[in-house]
């Protein structure tokens, strides 16, 4: 009978816990977790963290073992061909244009050549078509005639009789194709199919990759090595990396949790019935952040499980009074405890409510994850936690008595010391805490790709990366407008040496305004004297102008951005013009500049502005710090008014607050002094534990068990869970976790040891009231 | 009169038999040979002339200079008209027009696909045996006014050179090369040794660093 009642609670629960873990969309983009979407710098930020074309691309270097020898081109063409061949390939393409992709991009734009001729059309097309510009135009095709390939100059002079394309491909090459730093390596651009984020298809797709490399690169007796690049590679890295630190602190956490419950209620039943409690706790947190958001982070999830964890308290308070020998039936335990347990409850509550107000989104879903993981485990305190403990037939006593301990900590004299002391500790160290600006310090430590990131970008072009001219309107056209206001600009630099080199988008785009101008501008100098002139400069320079075609009108073509979606010149383009959902935006990539001078050049076009993306990133953190700063404080305010009220008492309502504050002291001056940047995830560990720290001072104050030793043996309990639990995820390599594990553990520690020290004399007055009764 | 007739005829025909005769001498000569007369081992530099006649050139153009061989490379250090460096190897071409301070750098996909001297890049750096390059080519080896003489007409060729004549003195290396192209344009090399080894090796290297140089500015 009593296996059947367990199984009518614990059937639920499971099937729960099942659907929560088969809907669960866990995402590991750290573009989820830091940026939220929209049109300000945050969107912009994701758009192009997210840009579904840049997820997909994976950017290989091959270079040979030994430093200074040279890939051979086979190796290239070879590699070239079977990564082609490898399912989920959508595309290949060289990061160096090799001829055939030279050609057919002269091809195309040899077609175009008069409507991408100039930004100054009519001044451009009065220089060509004076007998100076006519003369200086015929000596460039016959030097093109006498250069390396006179046959691709032949062939574009079928399609551009006065090969306008000439200055246009020098424009290109001064830009673009061949300023590529002389590398003694091979690189090469993967777009596959599936999206970038999808790690489970990109493991396959990078196992298939490194297999046919090492196949290649065997026939050429092991000399080469591959290096790769990319947000799949970064995607995969960061799966594993988190995968891999979940795996090892759950083990970690689970033997020193089970340890710790054998040690302190001998019983084996015990863990399994908290641990089940928990899991289905963590369960329906996971559901409600995806019914919320619709994914879950991974790094929410992993921290989300930690705050989760805390719930363990509830879990323990009610398990030591339910087992004490002078409760009656362990509802009655419970429904004594209750309001305590409540209240702590509700200022967790309150603090991380506020914290999810800061923007932030994946402190958000830490919110909601951790909001409804207390809900949830109180509501199992209450109402499951006893039915479950009757039917197992449960008696958990703790073996450990914490009279001693509470009898040297309630001493009369320690408060004013350990006051002191926290005040003093706060006060060496708060001369030197910091705030980091760089929420990716956050992100997994991955050091090594991002290294190797670095070096093979640095390959391809001379670009300083993260900070460029952005222009935004509302139509392409119209940023195509602005982006060649700011051409002209960043050219004037360039031409007094203040800027090194830039990526502008003409000649490779230009505005159907500025196309057609030139257009209007050379169909209106085509006369038949401009054709008479033409071959008398030809044959001024030498050439056979009979040979030559006629000069002849330009169409109104107009050449759109998605026509060179198919040109080898697109792969470079696409990562300059972005969309997102409100506004059509354009990347400017600048080389080596003084950020104020670009500004002030590029001011006076509206639309445009100056972009640091690790400055926009370092302005995010700082104001969704700042915002969190402030609603902590207000959240803070709002639990002490909660606490006086309840308590009917200022003093004993702000009394409850002070281990918190005492424990809280003291971290921040440990952190000053053993200097660490601050990050969010510190904010999160300090609010953390205020909140058990708040909790076991609550508890510790009301007392409702009446039984200073007891409530005592559960916060002991509780709080050595919570630390060692804490402690345990500075196993981890990553970062923000370790933030939460040095904060946790030594706050939560600090906050159970300072309970009694706090309120020495109301453990004084019980003990002697237990002594007179 | 009839004898004056017969002994024309006889001479003609011994001519043509002198040639059938000739030619099949050097056809005799092993492609194998010729072939490895061709190939560079270490650095080799010569005097050049070119001249260039195309249809959409009023008059033949001509330009003189340094040519170096190497394996793997082909350094063309033109000097008249104009000073230009020409840098073509397995993967790149590199252009410097030094007196307009003009580059133009290409990666290569096929150096086969290049006209010019750079087709014959295989074909100097050795590795490219009779039956390879018979992959590419038709070959024919002959002998022409005492001369050895290689005609090389490509097989396959949408836009790559057209036809390849290289000639030199018995046993010595080619002095004249021909490029004819589909559209009737040609260029003639005329080569002349003038160093190797050491001598070659330290030019050809100075005359790199310059090309860097130029890229680097």
């Amino acid at each position: 009978m009593k296996v059947y009642r367990s199984l009518r609670l614990l059937l639920p629960m499971l099937v729960l816990m099942g659907i929560a873990v088969w809907q669960a969309d866990i995402r590991t983009d750290i573009g989820d977790f830091f940026f939220a979407k929209g049109a300000n710098d945050s969107g912009f930020l994701a758009g192009q963290l997210q840009s579904e074309q840049l997820a997909r691309q994976y950017l290989l270097y091959f270079s040979a073992i030994e430093d200074d020898a040279k890939v051979e081109p086979a190796l290239g063409e070879q590699l070239h061909r079977a990564i082609s061949s490898l399912a989920g390939v959508r595309r290949v393409w060289r990061a160096d244009a090799a001829d055939y992709e030279l050609e057919s991009l002269l091809a195309f734009y040899a077609e175009h050549a008069v409507g991408l001729y100039s930004l100054r059309p009519q001044q451009a097309f009065e220089s060509l078509t004076d007998d100076k510009g006519l003369d200086r135009q015929a000596q460039s095709i016959k030097e093109a005639l006498l250069g390396p390939d006179p046959a691709l100059i032949k062939t574009l002079l079928q399609r551009d009789p006065v090969l306008l394309i000439l200055p246009w491909a020098a424009r290109l090459d001064a830009l673009t194709l061949n300023t590529m730093p002389r590398s003694q390596g091979i690189s090469l651009f993967v777009e596959v199919q599936g999206s970038g984020l999808d790690t489970v298809v990109q493991e396959q797709f990078q196992h298939a990759l490194s297999q046919t490399f090492d196949e290649i690169n065997r026939q050429y007796g092991g000399r080469y090595r591959m290096q790769s690049t990319g947000v799949p590679v970064f995607a995969t890295a960061i799966k594993e990396q988190i995968a891999s630190d979940i795996t090892r602190i759950s083990a970690l956490s689970s033997i020193a949790i089970g340890v710790l419950f054998l040690v302190v209620f001998r019983s084996l039943l015990s863990l399994a019935g908290t641990a089940l409690l928990l899991a289905f706790t963590v369960c329906c947190a996971i559901l409600a952040t995806q019914v919320a958001f619709g994914y879950v982070h991974g790094l929410a999830l992993a921290i989300g499980i930690t705050l989760a964890g805390v719930c363990i308290d509830y879990f323990i308070h009610g398990m030591v009074h339910m087992g004490a020998p002078s409760t009656g039936t362990r509802s009655a335990a419970v429904r004594r405890i209750w309001p305590a347990l409540m209240l702590g409850g509700a200022s967790t509550f309150i603090g991380y409510t506020a914290l999810s107000l800061s923007g932030f989104p994946g402190l958000q879903q830490i919110a909601v994850f951790a909001a409804v993981g207390i809900l949830v485990a109180l509501l199992l305190t209450r109402y499951c936690l006893p039915f479950l403990l009757d039917q197992w037939d449960l008696d958990l006593r703790p073996r450990w008595r914490v009279d001693k301990l509470l009898g040297v900590l309630s001493r009369p004299r320690l408060l004013p010391i350990a006051a002191v002391a926290a005040l003093a500790c706060f006060a060496i160290g708060l001369g030197s805490l910091q705030w980091s600006r760089d929420v990716a310090e956050l992100a997994p430590s991955i050091q090594t790709l991002k290294d190797t990131d670095g070096e093979l970008r640095s390959k391809l072009a001379g670009m300083e990366p993260g900070r460029f001219v952005l222009v935004e309107a509302d139509t392409m056209d119209q940023a195509l407008v602005l982006a060649e206001r700011v051409q002209a600009a960043l050219s004037e630099l360039v031409s007094t040496g203040e800027l090194t080199r830039f990526s502008p988008v003409f000649p490779l785009l230009a505005s159907a305004a500025t196309q057609r101008e030139n257009q209007h501008h050379w169909n209106q100098a085509l006369s038949q004297d401009l054709q008479v002139r033409w071959r008398q400069a030809l044959e001024r320079a030498g050439l056979a102008s009979q040979a030559f075609p006629l000069l002849r009108p330009a169409t109104d073509e107009v050449l759109e951005p998605g026509a060179l979606t198919e040109l080898p010149i697109w792969p470079l383009l696409s990562r300059q013009l972005m969309s997102t959902t409100e506004r059509e935006l354009i990347a400017i990539w600048l080389g080596r500049h003084d950020p104020a001078t670009v500004r002030s050049a590029i001011d006076p076009v509206e639309g445009a502005r100056y972009f640091s993306q690790r400055d926009s990133i370092g302005h995010l953190a700082t104001s969704y710090r700042e915002t969190a700063l402030v609603l902590l404080f207000c959240g803070g305010l709002l639990i002490a008014a909660m606490l006086v009220w309840r308590f009917r008492s200022f003093k004993n309502g702000l009394k409850a607050v002070v281990p918190a504050v005492l424990a809280m002291l003291v971290v921040l001056g440990g952190w000053g002094m053993t200097k660490p940047e601050l990050s969010f995830m510190h904010l999160i560990g300090l609010l953390l534990t205020t909140a058990v720290c708040v909790d076991h001072g609550i508890f510790f104050l009301a007392n409702q068990a009446r039984d200073k030793v007891l409530t005592y043996q559960a916060i002991v309990v509780s709080g050595l869970t919570t630390s060692v639990s804490f402690a345990c995820l500075g196993a981890a390599d990553n970062p923000a976790l370790h933030a939460l594990a040095w904060t946790v553990a030594p706050g939560v520690l600090l906050g159970f040891l300072l309970c009694p020290v706090v309120f020495a004399n109301e453990t004084r007055m019980a003990n002697k009231t237990t002594m007179l009764t | 009169m009839r004898h004056r007739w017969l002994a024309s005829y006889a001479a003609v025909c011994l001519i043509l038999l002198g040639g059938i005769w000739c030619d099949r001498a050097a056809a005799s000569e092993p492609l194998q040979d010729v072939l490895q007369r061709l190939e560079i081992a270490g650095p080799r530099q010569f005097q050049y002339r070119e001249k260039k006649q195309m249809s959409l050139l009023s008059h033949p153009w001509l330009a003189a200079g340094e040519l170096f061989l190497a394996p793997g490379e082909i350094l063309v250090a033109q000097q008249t008209p104009r000073e230009t460096l020409t840098l073509i190897t397995a993967k790149q071409l590199e252009h410097f027009d030094l007196q307009r301070n003009r580059r133009f750098s290409r990666a290569l996909s096929d150096t086969s696909q290049l006209q010019g001297l750079g087709s014959l890049l295989p074909l100097f750096s050795g590795g490219e045996g009779p039956d390879k390059l018979q992959e590419r080519f038709d070959v024919k080896l002959r002998q022409r006014g005492g001369r050895w003489v290689l005609e090389l007409m490509p097989i396959r060729s949408p836009r790559g050179p057209g036809d390849i004549t290289l000639s030199g003195e018995p046993g010595g290396p080619a002095d004249r090369i021909v490029l004819e192209f589909q559209d009737g344009d040609t260029i003639e090399w005329f080569l002349r040794p003038q160093a190797d080894g050491p001598v070659a090796r330290q030019r050809m290297l100075r005359l790199k660093e310059g090309l860097t140089d130029q890229g680097m500015r």
